[in-house]
C-alpha cells in the first residue's frame, strides 16, 4: 500500500507511524518535568488522546479511600449496611454504564441479569463455597448475555429495549416457577454469608471491605475500559454505526462484548446481594430495580464512570430517607425521578464535569489570548481555510510533487497496465418496487479520477451505497483486480475502499483524533483482552495510531483541533474531519459523495488540492459532484448517470459534447435554456451559469490543462 | 372442542385488549418517536376511574365509562404539559424514563386514593354469558373484541386520512419542519397525549368488568401489548391487532395445553423468536436508507 | 415588509450572529451571501423562530414578533424553506403540500383556497405531478426541494425565507428552481440565502453580505454584481 505524502508538519511522526511495531515506543519520549508528574499521576499520555489525560486510576484510589474513611466514620451495622448496598448496586451501574451509557444499548435486563447471578451463585455456592458461586454468577451471567444478545443484537432501539425487557420478565417467571434451581414461589431464605478462604464475613461491618473491594476492582475494570480503543469503539457505535462500520469497526461484536461485560457485572453484583442479605426473592429483581439502574445513572450522569457512584447513591439513600412519610413513600419517590429528570439534564456528574470544563476553558483561554490561531468552533467565522491551513502549508509543497498538471503524462481512460483500481458491473439496486440504480457497471483506473455526474435522483449516492455495502445490491465488484463481494461493507473496506458522504458523517461523541484514530488500518490488541491484559503493547499501538491520525488531520488542516469534540466542529471542518478519517486507512480508491457541496470558492480550491495530491500519491477516486468547473477541472473521466442507468462516459470535453448528456443533464426543459455543452468545455465563461461563478478563477487555470 | 374453543376466545379477548393498549402508546411513538411506559398504569387509572364514577358518584354504569374516558383525556394532556414538554429535546432514552417514573407518580396515587384491596365492576350484561358449542363466553369479552376492531379501525382512519392524521405523522417526522410550515406543534402534541391516554381509559373500563381490580392491572397487559407491536414491527397501527391476535393465542391457546405454568411466558418466546429471524419484525418495513 | 433589528444569535458559547439589520420591502427580492458559516441559515432560523435569538426584534408588516413561537410565526405568513429542504419523509408529495395548509388556518384555510393553492404548487413544478403518492423518502434532492417550497407556497407567504435552494442540485434542476423562484417573486418578497452569488444577484433586488456574523456590506444587486472582486473578498 502507497504512503500518502507525509506533511511537512510531522515527517518524523510519519516514519515512525510506518514501524508501528509495539517497540516503536521505546524511543524515549522527551521527559520534561511535566511528563514526569503525568507519569506519577497514573497518566503518561503524551500524544494520545483525550481520554488517556485523565487520571482515572487516581480516582478510582480517592474513591476507595474516602468510601472506607466515610464506613469508619458512619460506623454501625446500619451505616455499614446502606454502604455495602450502595457498593453492590454501584458494581450493577458501572457495568449498565458499559452497556446503555458507552455503546448506547437501551436495555432493561440488567436487573435480570442481576437475579441470573444471584440465583447462580446461590445454587453453586451450596455445594462449592461462596468463591465459586460468586465466580459463576458471573460467568453465568456473562454466558446467557452473550446468547441474548446474538439473538436480538440487530433489532432496532425500542424492540431490544422491549425484548431485553421481556427477557427480564421470562428470568422472573423462571426463578418464581421452576422450584428446582430455587424454593416454592422463587424465594430461597437462609443463604449463607459470603467468606473466603475459610473466613465467613458474619456482619456488615466485617463484609464492608470485601464489597469495597469488589467495587475497586469493578472500578479498575471500566477504568481500563475508558483507557482503552474499547471506548472508542463503542461509542462510534452507538453514535454512528455507518461511520463506526465504514472504519472497520465490527459493530455487532462491539455491541455484545460490552452488553456481555455489563451483564457480567451485574452477575457479580446479584450474587454479592443474595449473599449479603442471605435471602434471594424474584420481586427484588423485578423492573422496579430495572427503573432504579436507569434513575441511578441518568441521576448521576450517563457522561462519565462516576455517575454511576453517584447515581447509585441516590437510588439507595433517598428511599431510604423518605421511609418516614409512609404510604406517600412511591409518590413522592417518582415525582422526584421526574423533576430530578427535568430539572438537570446531564446528571450529577455532568454538573460537576460542566464547572470543570468552564473552568479549564477559562484557563485555556487566559493561557492563549495571544495566540492567533482561532478554533474554528461552530458559527465562527470560518472564512474558508484561514491562511494558515491552505492546502500549501498543512499538506506541504511536497504533497503535490511535480505538480502533474492533470492530463498529461497519464492515460486518460481506463488504466491500460494495471488492473483497474475499481471495477463495478451490473450493479442493480431496488428499493421496494423501485429500481434505483439499472445494471451500471463503471471503472476507475489505477490513479484515475472519475467523475460521476448525473441529474439529482439518477442513483449515484445509491450507487456508492451499493458498492459500499450500506444497501443490498446486486451485481460483481473487483478492487485492485480482486474480487469483492457486496453488501460487505468490512469486506469492501478492507480491500482499500474509503468514503465520503454527501452530508459529513462524524462520531459526534469522540474529538477530532479519536474520530481519525478509528480508521487506522493497524487494529491488533483494540479488544476487551489487550485492554485489561496486554496494556503496555496496547497503548503503544495506540500511541501510534494516535500519530498516524494526528499527520492525517495535519494534511487537512485540522491538526490545531485534534482534541475538539467533533460535534463542536462546524459543517466545512466536518468534511476535512471525514476526509482525513479516509486518508489514514491508506485507501486505495476514495468515492466521495459531493465534497464541494456547501463549500465557497477558496475552500473549493483546497479541496481539489488536496484531491490532486490523492491521486499523486496513487490514490484513485470516484467523485460525485455538482461543481462541473471541479470536475472538469480534476477529473480524466466523467461517467454520465440518468435514471439509474449510464447515458455517457469519456473524457469531460467528449462528455460534455455529447447530444445526450446536455438533454439528459445541463437542461431538458424549455423553461431553463442551459448553456451549450461543448463551449462549456472549450471555454468556461459560459460555466458561469450552469455552476458556481465564484468557482471560475479556479476552473480556468484547471480547464486549461483540461484543454490542452 | 369446547376448551378449546374457551381458549380461542380468552385468546381474542385479551389480544383486543392489548391491541388497545398497544394503539395508545403507538399513536405517542407516531406523533413523538417515543414509547410510553406509563401507558400501563394510564390503563388501570381509567379502570379505577369508572370504578369510583359508578360506585362513589352512582353514575350509571355507562356514563361512569364516558366520564372516565374524559378525565383520561384530561390526563393524557396534564401528561404532556408537565412529564412530556419540559423535555422533549432531550434523548429519547431520557423521555422514557420520565415516563417510567410517571408511571410511578400515577400508580403510587392510585394506591394511596383506593388504597390496594382488589375491586370489582360490574358489566352491562349482568355477568351474563354466551354458550357456543359448549364453551361458555362472557357477552362482556364479546363487547372488548366488537369495540377493539371499532377503534382500531377509527384510529387508522384518524391517523391516515384526516388533517389532525396528517398533522400527527408530520411532528413525529420532523418537529421543526412542522412548526415552520405553521402546524400548531404543541397543541397536536397534546391532543396526541390526550387521545393516547383517552384509548387507555377505554380499554381500562372495558377491562375492569372482567377481572379484579389492582394497581397492577395494566402494567402486565402493557408488556404484551409491546411484545405485539414489535412482533409486527413497532410503528405499525393496523397490523398491531394481528400481532395482538398471536400473542393472545400464543398465551391462551398454546399455554392451556403445554406447560400452563408457564404461558406468560410464551408470548415474549414467540416475540424473541421472530425478533431473532427478522430483527424488524414480521411485517417490519424495509425502508431504503439514504445516507 | 419585514425588518429584522439588532438580531444576535448564539450557538451554545459562540456567536453566530451579531447585532444585523435588515430589511426587505413589499415586492422586493433580497439575498443574503456570506461564506461558509458566517451565519446566514442562523440569521434566517432566528426570525421563523426555527431557533431562539440572545437578542433582537422582527418585525412583519410593523409589527413586532414578539416571542412567538416558530408555529405562530408561520401563520401569520412568514415563511421559511429551511437548510436540507426537511421533506417530511412519511408523508406523500401531496400530504406534504395538503399538511402545510396549516399556516393559512386563519388567513382563508377553506378547502376552496387549499385546493387553488395546490393547483397553482403543481402548475409551478409540473415535475411534481406525477409523484403525488410517492412518499417523502424516495424523492431525489431536485424533487425534495420543490416540494419544501411548494410546502411553504401552501401557506400563502407575505415573506419568504429561502435557505440555500441550490445546493446539491444539478445544474439543470438548479435551473428550473431558480424559474420557479423568479415567477414566485413577482408576488412575494423574498430573502434568500445562497452559495452561488452569480444566481442569487441575478435573481434579487438587493443584498446583504455577512462575514464572521456581522454585516459587511449592502447594496443593490447591480452594484455588487458590478464588484466581483469585492464581494469575492467577503466569501473567502
Amino acid at each position: 500500500m502507497s504512503e500518502l505524502p507525509p506533511s511537512p508538519a510531522a515527517p518524523a511522526a510519519s516514519a515512525s507511524s510506518t514501524s508501528s511495531s509495539p517497540r516503536a515506543r521505546s524511543s524515549s519520549p522527551p521527559r520534561s518535568r511535566r511528563a514526569v508528574v503525568n507519569r506519577l499521576l497514573g497518566r503518561a499520555a503524551d500524544g494520545l488522546p483525550v481520554p488517556y489525560q485523565r487520571g482515572q486510576l487516581a480516582v478510582v484510589v480517592g474513591v476507595i479511600a474516602v468510601t472506607l474513611l466515610v464506613g469508619a466514620l458512619t460506623g454501625g451495622e446500619y451505616g455499614y449496611g446502606l454502604l455495602g448496598a450502595w457498593a453492590v448496586l454501584s458494581i450493577s451501574t458501572l457495568g449498565f454504564y458499559l452497556v446503555f451509557g458507552l455503546s448506547g444499548q437501551f436495555a432493561f435486563s440488567q436487573a435480570a441479569f442481576m437475579a441470573v447471578g444471584g440465583y447462580t451463585s446461590v445454587a453453586v455456592a451450596r455445594h462449592a463455597g461462596f468463591l465459586a458461586g460468586f465466580v459463576s454468577a458471573i460467568v453465568v451471567a456473562a454466558l446467557v448475555a452473550a446468547l441474548l444478545a446474538l439473538l436480538i443484537s440487530r433489532t432496532e432501539h425500542f424492540a431490544f429495549a422491549i425484548a431485553t425487557l421481556a427477557f427480564g420478565f421470562v428470568a422472573t417467571v423462571v426463578f418464581r416457577e421452576w422450584e428446582d434451581i430455587s424454593g416454592p414461589g422463587g424465594e430461597v431464605l437462609g443463604i449463607e454469608r459470603p467468606s473466603l478462604f475459610g473466613h465467613t464475613f458474619a456482619t456488615d461491618e466485617a463484609l464492608f471491605p470485601v464489597l469495597v473491594g469488589a467495587l475497586a476492582i469493578a472500578l479498575v475494570v471500566v477504568a481500563l475500559v475508558e483507557r482503552s480503543p474499547v471506548r472508542r469503539e463503542a461509542i462510534a457505535v452507538r453514535d454512528n454505526p455507518v461511520v463506526a462500520t465504514l472504519s472497520g469497526v465490527f459493530v455487532q461484536r462491539r455491541r455484545m462484548l460490552l452488553f456481555t461485560l455489563g451483564s457480567a457485572f451485574a452477575g457479580a453484583a446479584g450474587s454479592l446481594l443474595a449473599h449479603r442479605s442471605a435471602a434471594i426473592f424474584p420481586e427484588t429483581f423485578s423492573l422496579q430495580l430495572a427503573i432504579n439502574l436507569f434513575l441511578a445513572l441518568l441521576f448521576g450522569g450517563m457522561g462519565s464512570m462516576w455517575g454511576p457512584l453517584l447515581g447509585a447513591l441516590f437510588v439507595t439513600q433517598v428511599p431510604e430517607r423518605l421511609r418516614f412519610v409512609g404510604r406517600y413513600q412511591d409518590l413522592i419517590y417518582g415525582a422526584l425521578l421526574v423533576v430530578i429528570i427535568v430539572a438537570v439534564p446531564d446528571g450529577l456528574a455532568g454538573v460537576t464535569g460542566r464547572a470543570s470544563r468552564a473552568l479549564r476553558a477559562y484557563a485555556h483561554r487566559r493561557g492563549r489570548t495571544t495566540a492567533t490561531a482561532r478554533a474554528p468552533l461552530e458559527a465562527d467565522e470560518a472564512a474558508g481555510p484561514a491562511a494558515a491551513d491552505e492546502p500549501g502549508a498543512a499538506a506541504g509543497e511536497s504533497a503535490v510533487p511535480g505538480r502533474q498538471p492533470p492530463g498529461q503524462g497519464r492515460t486518460s481512460g481506463p488504466a491500460g497496465d494495471a488492473a483497474p483500481a475499481l471495477a463495478a458491473r451490473d450493479i442493480d439496486v431496488r428499493f421496494g418496487g423501485v429500481r434505483a440504480v439499472a445494471e451500471v457497471g463503471l471503472t476507475v483506473g489505477a490513479g484515475e479520477i472519475v467523475g460521476l455526474v448525473g441529474p439529482n435522483g439518477s442513483g449515484k449516492s445509491t450507487f456508492l451505497n451499493a458498492i459500499t455495502g450500506l444497501v443490498p445490491a446486486v451485481g460483481s465488484l473487483e478492487v485492485g483486480g480482486a474480487a469483492v463481494p457486496l453488501r460487505r461493507p468490512a469486506r469492501v473496506r478492507a480491500a482499500g475502499v474509503g468514503r465520503t458522504f454527501q452530508t459529513p458523517q462524524v462520531v459526534e461523541g469522540l474529538t477530532c483524533l479519536e474520530n481519525v484514530m478509528l480508521a487506522v488500518p493497524e487494529r491488533r490488541l483494540a479488544g476487551l483482552g489487550a485492554a485489561l491484559g496486554r496494556r503496555r503493547a496496547m497503548i503503544s499501538l495506540e500511541r501510534a495510531r494516535a500519530q498516524r491520525a494526528r499527520v492525517a488531520l495535519a494534511r487537512v488542516g485540522l491538526a490545531e483541533l485534534a482534541d475538539t469534540p467533533a460535534n463542536q466542529l462546524a459543517y466545512g471542518w466536518r468534511r476535512r474531519l471525514e476526509l482525513a478519517r479516509v486518508l489514514v486507512a491508506e485507501p486505495k480508491v476514495v468515492l466521495l459523495d459531493e465534497p464541494a457541496a456547501g463549500l465557497n470558492e477558496a475552500e473549493t480550491r483546497w479541496l481539489a488540492e488536496m484531491l490532486r495530491s490523492l491521486r499523486a500519491a496513487g490514490c484513485s477516486l470516484l467523485i460525485v459532484e455538482h461543481k462541473l468547473a471541479l470536475l472538469n477541472d480534476i477529473c480524466d473521466r466523467l461517467v454520465v448517470l440518468r435514471l439509474g442507468e449510464v447515458v455517457a462516459a469519456g473524457e469531460p470535453a467528449a462528455v460534455w459534447a455529447d447530444p445526450r448528456v446536455v438533454e439528459a443533464y445541463l437542461g431538458g426543459g424549455p423553461a431553463a435554456p442551459a448553456p451549450p455543452a461543448p463551449a462549456m468545455a472549450a471555454g468556461q465563461q459560459a460555466a458561469g451559469t450552469a455552476d458556481a461563478p465564484v468557482a471560475a478563477p479556479t476552473t480556468a487555470g484547471g480547464n486549461g490543462d483540461a484543454a490542452s | 372442542m369446547s376448551g378449546f374453543i374457551t381458549s380461542l376466545a380468552s385468546a381474542l379477548t385479551q389480544g383486543s385488549v392489548f391491541a388497545l393498549i398497544a394503539l395508545g402508546f403507538l399513536l405517542i411513538y407516531r406523533a413523538t418517536g417515543v414509547v410510553n411506559f406509563a401507558q400501563g398504569d394510564l390503563v388501570t387509572l381509567g379502570a379505577y376511574l369508572s370504578y369510583w364514577a359508578y360506585h362513589d358518584l352512582e353514575l350509571t354504569l355507562l356514563s361512569s365509562w364516558l366520564l372516565a374516558v374524559a378525565i383520561m383525556f384530561v390526563v393524557g394532556v396534564a401528561l404532556e404539559r408537565f412529564a412530556y414538554a419540559p423535555i422533549r429535546t432531550r434523548s429519547e432514552h431520557t423521555v422514557v424514563i420520565a415516563t417510567l417514573g410517571a408511571a410511578m407518580v400515577i400508580r403510587a396515587s392510585i394506591a394511596i386514593w383506593q388504597d390496594t384491596s382488589p375491586k370489582f365492576s360490574p358489566d352491562p350484561f349482568n355477568g351474563e354469558i354466551m354458550e357456543l358449542a359448549g364453551a361458555r363466553i362472557p357477552y362482556q369479552n364479546l363487547l372488548v373484541i366488537g369495540a377493539t376492531v371499532v377503534i382500531v379501525a377509527g384510529t387508522l382512519l384518524l391517523v391516515g386520512r384526516t388533517g389532525f392524521g396528517r398533522s400527527i405523522r408530520a411532528l413525529a417526522a420532523d418537529r421543526g419542519a412542522a412548526s415552520l410550515v405553521g402546524i400548531p406543534v404543541s397543541r397536536v402534541s397534546m391532543l396526541a397525549f390526550g387521545l393516547s391516554s383517552a384509548l387507555a381509559g377505554v380499554a381500562g373500563v372495558l377491562i375492569a368488568p372482567t377481572q379484579a381490580l389492582t394497581v397492577d392491572l395494566g402494567f402486565g397487559p402493557m408488556l404484551f401489548a409491546f411484545a405485539a407491536a414489535v412482533l409486527v414491527g413497532l410503528g405499525r397501527i393496523g397490523a398491531v391487532l394481528l400481532g395482538a391476535v398471536a400473542i393472545g393465542i400464543a398465551q391462551y391457546v398454546v399455554g392451556r395445553y403445554v406447560f400452563p405454568d408457564f404461558r406468560d411466558l410464551y408470548p415474549f418466546i414467540l416475540m424473541l423468536a421472530v425478533l431473532a429471524i427478522r430483527p424488524r419484525g414480521l411485517l417490519g418495513e424495509q425502508v431504503g436508507r439514504r445516507v | 415588509m419585514l425588518r429584522v433589528e439588532s438580531l444576535t444569535v448564539h450557538h451554545g458559547p459562540v456567536a453566530a450572529v451579531v447585532d444585523l439589520d435588515l430589511e426587505v420591502r413589499e415586492g422586493e427580492a433580497v439575498a443574503l451571501l456570506g461564506a461558509n458559516g458566517a451565519g446566514k441559515s442562523s440569521t434566517l432560523a432566528a426570525i421563523s423562530r426555527l431557533i431562539p435569538a440572545v437578542s433582537g426584534a422582527v418585525h412583519l408588516d410593523g409589527r413586532p414578533l414578539g416571542r412567538r413561537a416558530a408555529d405562530q410565526v408561520a401563520r401569520l405568513g412568514l415563511l421559511h424553506v429551511p437548510e436540507g429542504r426537511r421533506v417530511f419523509p412519511t408523508l406523500t408529495v401531496h400530504e406534504n403540500l395538503q399538511v402545510a395548509s396549516a399556516a393559512r388556518r386563519r388567513r382563508g384555510g377553506g378547502p376552496r383556497a387549499t385546493r387553488a393553492l395546490l393547483d397553482e404548487v403543481y402548475d409551478l413544478f409540473p415535475m411534481l405531478t406525477p409523484l403525488r403518492d410517492r412518499p417523502g423518502w424516495a424523492l431525489s434532492g431536485g424533487e425534495a426541494q420543490m416540494v419544501a417550497i411548494g410546502r411553504a407556497l401552501m401557506g400563502a407567504p407575505r415573506v419568504l425565507l429561502l435557505d440555500e435552494p441550490s445546493l446539491g442540485l444539478a445544474p439543470a434542476v438548479v435551473d428550473a428552481v431558480y424559474g420557479a423562484l423568479a415567477r414566485i417573486r413577482e408576488r412575494v418578497p423574498l430573502l434568500l440565502v445562497e452559495q452561488d452569488t452569480t444566481r442569487a444577484l441575478n435573481l434579487c433586488d438587493r443584498a446583504y453580505v455577512l462575514r464572521g456574523g456581522r454585516l459587511a456590506m449592502t447594496g443593490t444587486a447591480a452594484e455588487l454584481r458590478d464588484a466581483p472582486d469585492l464581494v469575492a473578498a467577503y466569501l473567502t
